[in-house]
């Protein structure tokens, strides 16, 4: 059975129009608190936002190939990966 | 089969304990509130960790625990989607929007429109707010009686009466730092119990392994179906919830922007929302959503679908006092399947007490949100406006009675649906 119109295309579909409307408003931000100045003082908050997008992406992702390829230990990267998102975010958003 | 669970002793003793911990930390904080400030805002000071676990609390209701069950019963992972696409707006919240409303020191939605355009169209936001709000807990008490209903054996309206009336006293009377604290506490609650049912599950269909080869492929992927079918598909879902939703939610609310306010400062505001987006969601929407799943795999164990595993058929078992199935028929109804797991895979009646008390904590951090929300709309929007320079003391006495009000209103509403 050809799962394509219920895995890939969604997921294609979603962060297609997802990165639109996030690099949308990460372009809009940093023109309305003046660019550069924007980037020294909240470098690490940009940075937390870019990951945010790539985490749930990976989960999308990885979700997805685990249940194409029937290979349920795909979720153990899945819990590694929130749990190294955990230590990120407490370590480095003070 | 008979799904009422019996009430005996110990399950009304944890529910009664537990209503009266609510009720308790509402007296408990009522001596914070001096004023309208404290009321609705807890006096701006709580910390990112606070207000992140209470705004978890607050989005998941009770309707979550029917919805999401329901539909990771019938679909699968997928009903993780609505959870799971917050991210996109993310920039434009917390580089936009809080410290808007922050810095403006705004009461409500209502009074930023005013400042932004003018006195009219501060009275439509008023009027569609509360509109909303009223109706958003009339819906979360009419999911909540639907869901406890098989449970207890009670009318639905009379558990609709007496938890909006729990409800109700302790928020009138602890205001925001009471719902930010009890909500902490009740987020807390429902997860653990979200996460107790899950693993219980597994261990009832015989491990991880026989809950994965229970699934089919279409039920392990997670994001729906792209076009159909017409009631949950991906591009429906996506623009409905993903964008609009999650638009109206974090941006309109008012009972989230208070949550907002409620912070000590705009950095403590963004990194609550941020913690709550990929920290505490991730785990909710499991929560919520797996007793579908794991009943999902127990209607395939039985019905031998996905040719891994095969039980021995249909079996009846006794657990206090109470004829249970060990199966889930294919037709059983998606929106109980909540109560349907729950009273298949607790081993105890303390387990099962437990998990209807996280439902209760649901439906009840939702609820107490969307009553502070509706009084500080009706106070600051209607009241103030309309008085002649009211004291402070007697703002926060209209601001208590109008929470009891809106309860009222609240009850009279969801009666109406």
């Amino acid at each position: 059975m050809d799962f394509f119109t219920h895995s890939w295309l969604p997921l294609m579909y979603q962060y297609g129009f997802g990165l639109l409307i996030f690099g949308g408003g990460l372009f809009t931000i940093f023109r309305a608190y003046g660019g550069s100045e924007f980037w020294t003082k909240h470098k690490i908050w940009m940075q937390v936002l870019v990951w945010g997008f790539i985490y749930i992406f990976s989960i999308h992702l990885l979700m997805t190939l685990s249940s194409l390829n029937n290979a349920p230990k795909m979720y153990l990267l899945i819990i590694a990966l929130y749990i190294l998102n955990v230590g990120i975010l407490v370590r480095n958003i003070k | 089969m008979n799904t009422t669970i019996p009430t005996t002793e110990l399950f009304w003793v944890i529910l009664v304990c537990y209503v009266f911990f609510v009720l308790g930390a509402g007296l408990f904080f009522a001596r914070n509130n001096k004023s309208t400030e404290d009321f609705f805002f807890g006096g701006r000071r709580f910390s990112w960790w606070l207000i992140a676990m209470s705004m978890l609390a607050t989005g998941v209701g009770s309707h979550s625990f029917a919805k999401y069950a329901s539909k990771g019963f019938e679909y699968g992972f997928s009903s993780t989607m609505t959870y799971m696409n917050d991210w996109f707006f993310m920039p434009l919240l917390l580089f936009g929007w809080i410290p808007i409303i922050y810095y403006m020191q705004v009461n409500s939605i209502p009074e930023y429109f005013q400042r932004r355009f003018n006195s009219t169209v501060r009275n439509l936001s008023t009027f569609t707010m509360l509109l909303y709000l009223v109706g958003y807990i009339g819906i979360g008490l009419l999911a909540l009686g639907s869901l406890l209903q098989p449970i207890l054996g009670w009318e639905i309206n009379t558990i609709i009466i007496v938890v909006a009336v729990i409800s109700g006293i302790y928020v009138s009377l602890g205001g925001q730092t009471a719902i930010i604290f009890t909500d902490f506490l009740q987020g807390v609650i429902l997860l653990f119990a979200g996460l107790l049912i899950f693993g219980l599950g597994i261990a009832y269909v015989g491990g991880f392994d026989s809950f994965w080869g229970n699934l089919s492929i279409a039920n392990k992927l997670p994001l729906a179906d792209f076009n159909s079918p017409p009631d949950f598909n991906f591009a429906g879902i996506f623009w409905q919830d993903g964008v609009v939703g999650s638009v109206g939610f974090a941006f309109m609310n008012q009972a989230v922007i208070m949550r907002f306010l409620a912070a000590r400062s705009v950095v403590h505001a963004r990194r609550a929302t941020m913690m709550n987006v990929l920290v505490f969601l991730p785990i909710g929407t499991v929560a919520v959503s797996n007793s579908g799943w794991i009943g999902r795999a127990i209607v395939n164990f039985d019905s031998g679908l996905t040719g891994m595993y095969h039980s021995a058929g249909s079996s009846i078992f006794t657990r206090w006092g109470t004829h249970f199935s060990s199966t889930i028929p294919e037709t059983t109804d998606p929106n109980g399947i909540f109560t349907v797991v729950a009273g298949i895979v607790s081993g105890s009646e303390a387990i099962f007490a437990f998990l209807v008390a996280a439902v209760v904590a649901a439906l009840m951090s939702s609820l107490d949100s969307q009553i502070n929300a509706s009084a500080a709309v009706a106070v600051n929007d209607i009241y103030t406006p309309l008085s002649k320079n009211p004291s402070e003391k007697t703002r926060l006495r209209v601001s208590m009675f109008t929470s009891l009000l809106v309860t009222f209103i609240g009850i009279k509403g969801c009666f109406s649906i």
